[in-house]
């Protein structure tokens, strides 16, 4: 029986898993990429964490959905989609956000009960609201109910919608307003592998601007059929309205299955325990064991873990270490390493051990340990939490007192690599695909003073856009499509960046050069971060001009390409001050916030919220609304721009240690307002994974 | 173990060549290099670590009591263990390939460089109970869960004696007494075995490491 899915147990081990809930089993997708029937949602939610892709296709439209279970019962999806002869003989693209939430789960008597928005920061042909419930009964059968409006009410409804309200953004006026109908189907499960369905989709198909139907509606029946050949994977197969064939496909993902479980680290060295004699020294003898040799030692181990060890200072009882990690994902896992490499090589009588993790060639913090603390709890129950109690946190000391070690390695490096990338609606694109190579190559003059510079060249070719929209806002996004055009191959970054700690609890960066691939010049930040806070505060002033559309070294020449002026009224040399603002917020463990109010790129003032969910192992996906001047006074901008990203660490790909990541970003709604400079390593995610909130939230990697 | 198709994509991203040379290796296990480093006369250690190309026949043939055999079959790790830490009856022993597993007498009580660690397990009792014949006992179990948070689970033991077997040690074949372990606690079971001598040494076990890795078979030569 498959609605119900079986736990599996071991005959001698139970898995450690929690058993599913009720209503994670035999979940399937509709052709709008959320959990439900054909077209019409249910009430279902996904495991917690759960990301699911979905690309549902039929003639005449496509629809290409990304849904992201926020909470347990909160969920989010993000849809893009192409409708054919929507403005005939135009298409219709559009990008849209849906919520959902579960305010009932489903128990022995009661069904799941949920309530959702469909599109809901627009007016669109998808916009509509829906409150659902989905009952399952024994192991294969599953009855869902609901009453929608806008879309979810037919063709009619949502035309009267567009008609009346077609220009207004967060169109809370609309929400649950107009006329409703009621939906609803069954799903049964023959199999494991498929599901049946047969749905009742009220009124009439979509409808273009005019009004008129854009599919032909033969009945209000939908009928289709889900296959799960593996975990993970869905394709469905769905007969619309009588007349017409649809085909789905799901890729499932969960942050919370990891491919390496605990992964595939090198084991670290055990603590060495010093016997009591040992312990209860006071000094030790520098003529028999000279400091120097003691700093070699340490460098020695450290970089066989992958750590460069900075600088050293030792005394009778104590010692502080400053260390590079540019292996281990979690600092507190970083922090747990040192301090086991340097219970086996640090003379016996230091007792007090500081480590001062470094990032950008500065330090991020002081965390100390009782070494005879590290002797008892490495392999206690609760060790780890006990070594985070017993550590204290602070401010990273001074340089008086520590003697720099040699530096390791090269002050030059280099690498190539591809890259990828897709960018929603450039110029009139809706999508479109860059890939290629792209070098990179630093230089240090010191830790904390690095030149670097990322030059990529693009295989795929990209057109000249045949316009660019008008627009009262400076064109300083608009024209990303003749960067793409133009800057082949071009330098994305050159820059030079100095980071340093001008007092306690306060860092700063500035960066000059050619900051990103449209804009370069001088940026600096100024961040508060106490170490143990769960907050920060930062200032950004930008100084900054746009750079030529080949993305060489010259400035200006932005505006023309392929003998068109593309900006039309717009400043054809811009140069512009930018700046924000910002705190920082971590709201919980897994929750991080971020609020910027300033003075965006394109002169506008505005602010910013953002939000991530931040899972302990590394995974982060968030949002971010932004609202300027510019949004409101300017009708060729969107009323706010709004974007989605996702960030994965390699160490979760690959199992092996690391500290790289890759992203990707999506804008629902972007333009020239509310755009921000886009300079690399800015303050706060540089020196957060070494501050308490960071490191709590890592703590469990310590004694790994 | 697999990678969502899709995430190849980000496998993509993240490929290249340069100058470090820090590319991702599955087999790149520094345990050993580590303690290659950390060689040398350190008055801080009560017993100086193993050097690492100590896994020669003579070196085993010298000191017999200083390797084991590890056999780890769900993860295909069959190589032999050196002692390279004793603090009393607190012992370390690190596998060929790196990984460790930590003792209390005779006990283990942890894993590192398996894919799933036992991050810790109490060992309150168990040897009192084997000196005893038997008896029930209440352990501790730490694991990280998937969000790199330690969860942590209380098992009852119930340790009882099944009595003397004759065990191929690798070297030897002697005949130990047999102890087995019961412990459980929803949703985990599973069944700890310990073979001893006449004077209670552990000389032969098969202890719980974790749910993915199983068991770990360790027999001293």
């Amino acid at each position: 029986m498959s609605l119900r899915r079986p736990l599996a147990l071991g005959a001698a081990v139970l898995a450690l898993a929690a058993p599913a809930a009720a209503q994670d089993r035999g979940l399937t997708y509709t052709l709008s990429g959320t959990p439900g029937l054909i077209d019409m949602p249910s009430a279902l939610v996904a495991e917690d964490g759960q990301i699911a892709g979905t690309l549902a296709l039929r003639e005449g439209e496509s629809r290409t959905s990304f849904t992201f279970q926020i909470t347990p019962r909160l969920s989010g999806t993000f849809r893009y989609t192409g409708l054919q002869d929507y403005h005939a003989p135009g298409s219709y693209y559009g990008r849209g956000l849906d919520l959902r939430y579960q305010i009932i789960d489903e128990g022995e008597r009661m069904p799941a009960i949920a309530v959702g928005l469909q599109d809901f920061l627009q007016v669109s042909p998808y916009s509509g609201e829906y409150l659902v419930a989905t009952r399952t009964f024994g192991d294969s059968f599953r009855l869902t109910a609901g009453l929608g409006w806008g879309r979810l009410a037919g063709g009619e409804a949502i035309a009267d919608r567009l008609a009346a309200h077609a220009d207004e953004s967060v169109p809370l006026d609309t929400w649950f307003r107009g006329d409703a109908a009621a939906f609803g189907g069954i799903e049964w499960a023959p199999s494991e592998r498929f599901v049946i369905k047969a749905e009742y989709a009220p009124g009439e198909p979509y409808r273009d601007e005019n009004g008129d139907p854009l599919f032909e509606h033969r009945s209000p029946l939908n009928f289709g059929i889900n296959w799960r050949p593996k975990p993970g994977y869905q394709l469905g197969l769905a007969y619309l309205h009588g007349s017409e064939i649809a085909l789905s496909g799901t890729l499932l993902f969960n942050p919370h299955d990891r491919p390496y479980a605990m992964g595939l680290d090198p084991a670290p060295v055990p603590v060495a325990v010093r016997t009591a004699d040992l312990r209860a020294a006071q000094s030790w003898d520098r003529a028999a064991r000279p400091e120097s040799a003691v700093r070699d030692e340490i460098a020695a181990a450290l970089a066989a873990d992958g750590f460069a060890a900075v600088a050293v200072e030792l005394g009778d009882r104590s010692a502080r270490v400053r260390y590079t990690n540019s292996t281990y994902r979690a600092e507190a896992q970083a922090l747990g390493r040192v301090a086991r490499i340097l219970t086996t090589v640090l003379p016996p009588s230091i007792e007090s051990i500081t480590l001062e993790p470094m990032r950008q060639g500065i330090a991020l913090s002081a965390v100390t340990f009782r070494r005879s603390d590290l002797e008892v709890l490495e392999n206690a129950p609760g060790g780890a939490q006990a070594a985070f109690g017993r550590a204290t946190f602070a401010d990273a000391g001074g340089e008086a007192g520590l003697v720099a070690l040699p530096r390791d390695g090269s002050r030059f490096s280099w690498g190539i690599a591809p890259y990828g990338s897709v960018t929603f609606f450039r110029g009139s694109d809706p999508i479109s695909i860059d890939a290629g190579l792209q070098a990179t190559a630093r230089y240090a003059f010191a830790p904390n003073l690095v030149l670097s510079g990322v030059l990529r060249y693009s295989l795929v070719p990209h057109d000249l856009p045949s316009s660019v929209s008008a627009g009262a806002t400076q064109p300083v996004r608009r024209l990303s499509g003749l960067y793409a055009s133009e800057g082949n191959p071009g330098i994305t970054s050159l820059q030079l960046a100095w980071y340093e700690r001008p007092g306690r609890d306060l860092y700063s960066r500035v960066t000059v050069g050619y900051l990103e691939s449209m804009f370069g010049g001088v940026s600096t930040e100024l961040l508060y971060s106490p170490v143990s806070t769960r907050w920060a505060l930062g200032a950004e002033v930008n100084y900054v001009a746009q750079r030529a559309n080949d993305m060489m070294f010259g400035f200006g020449d932005y505006c023309i390409a392929g003998g068109t002026d593309y900006c039309g009224s717009a400043d054809h040399d811009y140069r512009t001050v930018t700046g924000h603002l910002s705190l920082y917020y971590a709201l919980s463990e897994q929750v991080h916030a971020q609020f910027d109010v300033g003075r965006y790129l394109a002169g506008d003032w505005g602010a910013s919220v953002s939000l991530d969910r931040e899972f302990g192992n590394g995974w982060r996906i968030g949002g971010q609304v932004t609202v300027t001047e510019a949004n409101r006074d300017d009708p060729d901008q969107d009323d706010f721009s709004a974007g989605v990203r996702i960030s994965m660490p390699a160490d979760f790909l690959y199992g092996t240690p690391s500290r790289r990541r890759s992203g990707i970003g999506l804008d629902l709604y972007s333009g020239d307002a509310g755009a921000r400079l886009n300079v690399s390593d800015r303050l706060y995610d540089v020196i957060r994974e070494g501050q308490v909130p960071d490191l709590e939230s890592g703590w469990g990697r310590f004694w790994r | 173990m697999k990678v969502p198709a899709f995430m190849a994509l980000a496998a993509l991203a993240l490929a290249g060549c340069s100058s470090g040379g820090t590319g991702f290796s599955l087999s790149s296990l520094p345990g050993a290099a580590i303690i290659g480093a950390l060689r040398g006369d350190n008055a801080a250690l009560d017993t100086p670590p193993v050097e690492s190309e100590g896994f020669t026949a003579q070196a085993i043939a010298d000191n017999p009591e200083n390797f084991m055999i590890a056999d780890v079959p769900n993860i295909g790790l069959n190589q032999p263990a050196r002692l390279i830490r004793r603090n009393g009856r607190d012992e370390t022993w690190a596998a060929q390939g790196g990984a460790t597993f930590a003792f209390h007498d005779g006990v283990l009580v942890a894993t590192r460089g398996l894919i799933d660690d036992l991050l810790a397990f109490s060992d309150a009792g168990v040897r009192a109970a084997l000196a005893a014949g038997g008896g029930t006992v209440e352990r501790r179990l730490d694991r990280l869960d998937d969000l790199d948070r330690v969860s942590d689970l209380s098992l009852t033991c119930t340790i009882t004696r099944d009595g003397p077997e004759e065990v191929n040690l690798g070297l030897r074949a002697v005949v130990l007494v047999k102890f087995t372990e019961h412990c459980a606690s929803r949703p985990l079971v599973f069944d700890n075995a310990y073979w001893l001598d006449p004077a209670g040494d552990i000389l032969a076990s098969r202890q719980f490491v974790s749910a993915a890795v199983g068991y770990a078979r360790l027999n001293r030569l």
